[in-house]
């Protein structure tokens, strides 16, 4: 017994402890997966059933329609696809500048200030506002008859605009919003990745003679090129699921002003399951509305990989 | 650039969280009645009351009186402000379908009574615990039944209707500003059509009514209770767009239009607020609780006695009004009647319109003289009682079919737009048709 014991005792340590290398780091991480696969993995599936049925919340029960949902939204409801113009419209107008600007305030704040904790923490203070807050300015801001920005118009002679009305005027306010509130957090992003590049990197240049602007596109916008890669994704999920800020542009209404001018997919999305009460169709949009990201996040990506520097 | 691998993994996974995060917006659900047992941690009744808008109870201070009057019961009041379309109906539905999470009380809208009552599986019948018909005038009582005849609400309020204006901005268009006199000049819409033109003669620089929306649904609401009660869709979602009703009141809208009476203020958008205060609107029809509700707090101390109060043109009109209901899932269904029965009792309805303005539908609380012979201090002293029971009397019910929220969004959202520019006022008809004819297919079964 005794001999049996001793001969298989290392034998089963040595198995557990196999195992605790193997498995533990999988344990560890499982918390987060079980998560995703509860809060993320069964809603897309859930909402890929409801979206090949008719579906109405308090109608009769759901009837597999395979794609029809899905034909409707791209062919008979116009909403829909102007929406998807719209999302993009207003993500390439607020993304743009969003992140050109954050890349220039960074670089500012990279550099020698006085209280430069003070200036940090005036850039963030936009993502600690209550969006609701900041919707009501920005309403107000750009309010026909009472705003801000049309009262400045109309001192310089130009009169006034109805910022709601138009396509491309609803576009240009929101966009404010957007950039706004999102511009900070970038920037303090590229601040971050900013001060972990190498100071002999910039020494070396010194000395070789590079200018300031030399500096900074040759040095500084490579060595961010994965935190950039980075900005532009979250920006891109950002822009492309785009809610809470045209929204609360139209007094918290879903239609995005009256034909729908800047009505986003996420818009239409939580139209059709709050006002019409139509699962089906509300997670067909949601199921285009995510293939639309996937594209758009696969652009962005080839197109930031492009960055080259000379390393 | 080793760093870009991991980069990519981990924005992939970034992508597909997000993008689960965007779907699972679409299957969201409300309510947070966790409580199983429907008890308190010190064993009392927990009765939550789950509403929408302004019922006043909080106003009132009702839900402390019950609380001293029964020991035993822990009122909650949540929901005060919730919009009611976009908001409390979905979410409602929802927790109705799925068998919790609905309040033990819940306040119905009149636009959801026929698609919410339908079901009476739901509900929990209101006449095993006492029958109130005679607290009401019969409609009122009838609406609140489901299709076989269980009780399913208390009514609380109707949408008595008048029509606020500003005295010192129709003195300064030369129009009379005495109450009196005006119901009298615009006692028929002719002669409303006639002030809207004189005033836009004077041309003061400031628009006359507010926005489309308050009126189109007077307008709507009175035709249709004196015609044949028809208005944009009937039971079974054939749109019925050529009714009396809907062409009148669109019609109506588009004329006013025309001459440039109608201001580009969407109603409860910011600038319609700001417009309030800033004196940017002359007249504005006003259910009941908007007077107190929203006029006095947005327009503010300054604009006192500037405001006032005149019968509406046309013959009676009613917009809006709730009732209490009790869902049957409800874990104290007894106790939550004997509530909603208190609270929709003609004393509490007296108790609320003092506080807040709702107009009571039993006629002995519209009797009281607390009611009857009200005035209202910032609306220069108007009879706002008198004005608004008188345009209730004998005022038939409207049937809202299913199908109506959804298509009244649509017309309201076109009318918008054709006062804003976006549609030509000639396309007006066209467009709504369209924009009616989608939400009738995405509410509809066959999508």
């Amino acid at each position: 017994m005794t001999t049996e014991t001793a001969a298989r005792s290392p034998k089963w340590r040595l198995w557990a402890s196999k195992a605790d290398i193997k498995a533990t780091p999988y344990a560890l991480v499982s918390p987060y997966f079980i998560l995703f696969a509860v809060f993320g993995v069964f809603p897309m599936g859930y909402t890929l059933y409801a979206s090949l049925h008719a579906w109405k919340l308090g109608g009769a029960d759901p009837v597999f329609v395979g794609l029809d949902n899905y034909k409707f939204l791209l062919f008979d409801y116009d909403r829909f696809n102007w929406s998807v113009f719209n999302t993009l419209g207003m993500f390439v107008l607020a993304t743009v500048p969003q992140l050109v600007v954050a890349l220039m305030v960074a670089n500012a704040l990279n550099k020698r200030l006085r209280r430069p904790m003070l200036w940090r923490m005036l850039i963030l203070a936009p993502i600690v506002t209550s969006v609701v807050a900041v919707g009501v300015i920005f309403a107000r801001i750009w309010g026909q008859e009472y705003g801000m920005v049309n009262g400045f118009l109309e001192l310089v002679g130009i009169g006034k605009v109805d910022w709601q009305a138009e396509r491309w005027s609803s576009w240009i306010a929101i966009s404010s919003m957007v950039d706004w509130r999102w511009m900070g957090y970038n920037s303090l992003i590229f601040l971050a990745a900013m001060q972990t590049i190498p100071r002999n990197l910039y020494e070396a240049a010194t000395v070789d003679g590079a200018s300031p602007r030399q500096q900074f596109w040759q040095i500084t916008i490579p060595q961010l090129k994965p935190v950039l890669i980075f900005t532009v994704f979250v920006s891109s999920v950002g822009g492309m699921t785009m809610f809470v800020e045209p929204m609360m542009f139209d007094s918290g209404r879903l239609l995005g002003g009256t034909d729908g001018q800047y009505q986003t997919t996420a818009m239409v999305l939580v139209d059709i399951l709050r006002t019409h009460g139509n699962y089906g169709v509300s997670a067909a949009a949601g199921w285009l509305l995510f293939l639309v990201i996937g594209i758009v996040a696969a652009i962005n990506f080839l197109i930031v990989n492009r960055i080259q520097g000379n390393k | 650039m080793h760093l870009l691998n991991r980069q990519h993994g981990r924005a992939a996974l970034a992508a597909a969280a997000a993008g689960a995060l965007a779907l699972s917006a679409a299957a969201c659900s409300g309510g947070d009645d966790g409580d199983e047992d429907g008890l308190t941690e010190d064993g009392k009744i927990q009765l939550t009351v789950s509403l929408f808008g302004t019922f006043g109870y909080t106003e009132a201070g009702l839900e402390a009186e019950y609380e001293a009057a029964h020991d035993n019961i822990d009122v909650v009041i949540e929901g005060d402000g919730v919009n009611w379309d976009a908001e409390f109906r979905p979410t409602l539905e929802t927790a109705l379908e799925t068998g919790s999470g609905a309040g033990d009380v819940v306040g119905i809208e009149e636009q959801g009574v026929v698609q919410l009552f339908s079901d009476s599986s739901h509900w929990y019948d209101l006449k095993d615990y006492s029958d109130r018909a005679s607290d009401y005038v019969d409609w009122k009582w009838e609406l609140g039944q489901s299709p076989d005849g269980t009780q399913v609400g208390f009514g609380t309020d109707v949408g008595g209707m008048g029509m606020c204006y500003r005295k010192d901005l129709f003195e300064a268009a030369g129009l009379p500003t005495d109450r009196e006199e005006l119901a009298a000049a615009w006692s028929t819409w002719d002669g409303f059509k006639a002030l809207a033109q004189q005033y836009v003669d004077a041309d003061t620089g400031v628009a006359f009514l507010d926005g489309p929306t308050q009126l189109q649904n007077m307008l709507l609401g009175q035709l249709a209770g004196n015609g044949d009660g028809e208005m944009y869709v009937d039971a079974d979602g054939n749109l019925t767009l050529d009714s009396a009703a809907a062409q009148g009141s669109i019609n109506t809208i588009l004329e006013l239009n025309e001459i440039g009476a109608i201001g580009n203020f969407v109603s409860w958008s910011e600038e319609w607020i700001a417009a309030q205060a800033e004196g940017g609107f002359a007249v504005m029809p006003c259910p009941g609780w908007m007077p107190s509700g929203v006029i006095e707090p947005n327009s503010g101390p300054d604009n006192a006695g500037k405001w006032d109060m005149a019968a509406a043109p046309g013959i009676g009109g009613n917009w809006g009004g709730s009732w209490l209901a009790v869902p049957a899932q409800s874990a104290h269904p007894e106790e939550a009647a004997e509530l909603a029965a208190w609270l929709s009792a003609p004393e509490q309805q007296v108790k609320v319109f003092e506080a807040v303005g709702n107009f009571p539908s039993s006629p002995e609380a519209q009797a009281d003289p607390k009611v009857a012979d009200s005035t209202n201090a910032y609306f220069s002293d108007a009879p706002t009682g008198q004005i608004l029971a008188a345009s209730v009397q004998n005022f038939p019910p409207l049937t809202y079919s299913y199908y109506h929220p959804p298509v009244k969004g649509a017309v309201e959202t076109v009318l918008n737009g054709v006062v804003d520019g976006t549609f030509a006022p000639e396309d007006a008809f066209d467009e709504i048709q369209s924009a009616a004819e989608e939400a009738i297919q995405l509410a509809g079964g066959g999508l």
